[in-house]
């Protein structure tokens, strides 16, 4: 019962985020990843803290489990390495800026001419060509372009303080599933016609794609004060008996939802409060009504007995915690939901698991994470490393061992 | 004109009825009058509920040693041959309306009593609740044993009642005591939205509970089953049972009615 991804070996140039993660998806489905860098620092990320310098805790993050090969692509013999190494590739995944890889003729172009059957996915903010391809992309500046900053700014409205950037990159993490899912389009595309091709892939057209009010963005509709998406991003935080914060997944400015909420309430009365009676009126009188809300919540001793009865309404409840103290729930233990990697000083680690698990097919955590061209003798098509390492075109790191 | 003991305050169909006789809410019969005639006033002006609290540093200190001075008891209830401080007990339990106390402070000896002749308390985190007064070479007289064996069986009633202590409102709530326990700065919200929950249900259905579940508690199994049968015929006949059915049948979701207590 191998993995579902078992035999399909993956050239990765990728760096930083969205690329890493594509092919640490592919890597975790059992796929065999090769990550090419250059010599010096290799992926940058591979260095700020926390973690060892040249292997720390964000690159093990992305990158355990893929074998590294450090190659110096300014040398015409280490081109031609990189290309010998493609022609086994069923898979490459690359995240420069769109024409870098051609300018060292590993494109899709020359490299599907070895290797007609390669799947070759191209990552970038803007796509391959068109008139925004020479731009970088860092999830913020692609966050602002094409539209979520302002809504964010727009959602958090006055309470936002100071706005900036969220805590996460979701233009680079997004992207790189799309990417892991056009790579596996691909190659069932393969499996029947038996050709490959050149996946282009977007950040800016993906953040379009998983935004699920880009209806509404797009097309600017009149909504009479109903909040948008069924008010799923307006679920109010409340306190709750024990100091603990809840989180309840309703808005109650939307009609929809502020019946139901008023059921399960027993408050009823607040239907027709004139104060709340219309969905306008609601967002006026918000903080009136979210007292009553959190009044109720207060009648409770126990979260499960909240939760419980909020299934009268066909609704459930969260509870506010860090990743941390969710890491040690029962749940996280049952599922596999952190696992741990070893760094390159011997600390273990905490990582996240696998989102999946599948019936007929067993996965393996990533075991290792390679420093800098750890891999370049068992992975490089050349009898002659020695010479190649003398004359800077590869460069091979010891493990040092602490 | 002297202050009031007993207040009463509207929240659409709930009755807040406050205590203020100062300095501690001691029980004597012009207390106990007062909250007579102001729970009888509530149901009288429509009241569906009522929320029951004191505006005093305490909920209610005891009873004030008068009462149990010759003649002075006979005084609860203006007079009225049979009333007296167990006649006062009664009126609430025998009230339609469900009836909520909010404990703050103390709530001790006779003040627990009153608590106890509610049918739901929300407690304050820093309350002190206790049958205190054996601490005097008394029991407690104002039906607070009984209600207490209902409550948590003969063991822990005779424990609470024999030793006298004070009592934290989480060990009461862990007990079965009391219903809720909330922050001292929640307790006026919360007890407010609980009873108010109340006070917008099916008043005539909710009536009827509180008949059942008081037989049955002085009475056992079959004296409940017997009040249920009596009370069939009104709950069934209501109006709020034909909106509750006609919520269901339409919505789904039988707590989408709007009930109007009758």
């Amino acid at each position: 019962m191998g993995s579902p991804l078992q035999g399909i070996r993956v050239i990765d140039f990728t760096r930083v985020l969205a690329g890493p993660h594509c092919t640490k998806v592919l890597r975790d489905l059992g796929a065999e990843v090769l990550k090419v860098e250059p010599p010096g620092i290799g992926d940058l990320t591979r260095y700020p803290p926390p973690g060892p310098l040249g292997c720390s805790h964000y690159f093990t993050q992305q990158n355990a489990g893929k074998k590294a090969v450090c190659v110096d692509l300014n040398f015409a013999e280490g081109r031609t390495l990189i290309r010998e190494l493609c022609r086994s590739a069923d898979v490459v995944v690359e995240n420069f800026r769109p024409g870098t890889l051609k300018h060292f003729e590993l494109d899709y172009e020359r490299v599907s001419q070895d290797n007609p059957r390669v799947i070759y996915a191209s990552i970038s903010g803007y796509g391959q060509r068109t008139s925004m391809s020479h731009r970088g992309a860092f999830a913020p500046t692609v966050h602002a372009e094409m539209g979520m900053l302002r809504t964010l700014i727009n959602h958090y409205g006055s309470t936002a303080g100071s706005p900036q950037s969220d805590a996460f990159s979701h233009a680079d993490v997004y992207t790189g599933l799309e990417a892991a899912i056009g790579v596996l389009a691909a190659l069932q595309h393969r499996h029947t016609t038996g050709k490959g091709q050149h996946v282009d892939v977007a950040m800016a057209a993906t953040m379009l794609s998983v935004n699920e009010r880009a209806h509404v963005d797009l097309n600017e509709p009149e909504m009479d004060g109903e909040p948008v998406a069924l008010g799923a991003t307006e679920a109010p935080i409340l306190r709750f008996h024990g100091g603990g914060s809840i989180v309840i997944p309703v808005s109650p400015v939307l009609t929809l939802t502020f019946h139901r909420l008023a059921a399960v309430m027993r408050r009823n009365d607040l239907l027709r409060d004139p104060r709340f009676a219309s969905a306008k009126l609601r967002r006026k009188n918000i903080a009136e009504l979210m007292q009553e809300i959190q009044s109720w919540v207060l009648t409770f001793q126990t979260f499960e007995d909240f939760e419980v009865q909020m299934t009268e309404a066909g609704l459930a409840a969260g509870r506010v915690r860090s990743m941390a103290e969710f890491s040690q729930s029962k749940w996280a233990e049952e599922w596999g939901a952190t696992t741990t990697v070893v760094d390159t000083e011997g600390a273990e680690i905490k990582v996240p698991g696998f989102p999946w698990r599948f019936s007929d097919c067993a996965l393996e955590p990533a075991q290792f994470v390679a420093v800098l061209g750890e891999h370049n003798a068992e992975v490089l098509p050349t009898d002659d490393i020695e010479r190649l390492e003398a004359a800077g075109i590869v460069s091979t790191r010891r493990r040092v061992r602490s | 004109m002297a202050e009031p003991l007993v207040t009463t305050e509207w929240d659409g169909k709930l009755a807040v009825i406050a205590m203020q006789r100062a300095p501690h809410n001691l029980l004597n019969a012009g207390l106990m009058t007062g909250l007579m005639e102001a729970i009888q006033g509530a149901e009288r002006d429509g009241a569906r509920a009522i929320l029951l609290r004191s505006k005093l540093k305490h909920f209610s200190a005891g009873a004030d040693l008068s009462l149990f001075e010759p003649g002075d008891g006979a005084g609860v209830g203006g007079g009225v041959k049979g009333a007296g401080p167990m006649g006062f007990l009664e009126s609430l339990e025998n009230c339609p309306l469900p009836i909520v106390a909010a404990v703050h402070g103390a709530a001790l000896g006779g003040g627990l009593e009153v608590a106890l002749a509610c049918d739901l308390i929300v407690v304050a985190r820093s309350a002190r609740l206790g049958a205190v007064e054996a601490t005097i070479g008394l029991a407690p007289l104002m039906g607070c044993v009984p209600r207490l064996v209902a409550r948590v069986g003969p063991a822990k009633a005779k424990e609470i009642a024999m030793f006298g202590r004070r009592y934290d409102a989480e060990t009461f709530e862990r007990m079965g005591v009391v219903n809720l326990v909330v922050d001292d700065d929640d307790l006026e919200r919360v007890s407010l939205s609980y009873a108010k929950q109340l006070a917008v249900g099916p008043t005539i259905a909710i009536g009827a509970i509180k008949k059942i579940a008081n037989a049955a508690s002085r009475e056992g199994t079959t004296a409940g089953d017997v009040k249920q049968g009596d009370a069939l015929g009104a709950v069934m006949s209501s109006k709020d049972m034909r909106r509750g059915i006609k919520a269901f049948a339409t919505t789904g979701a039988g707590a989408s009615a709007a009930f109007e207590g009758n």
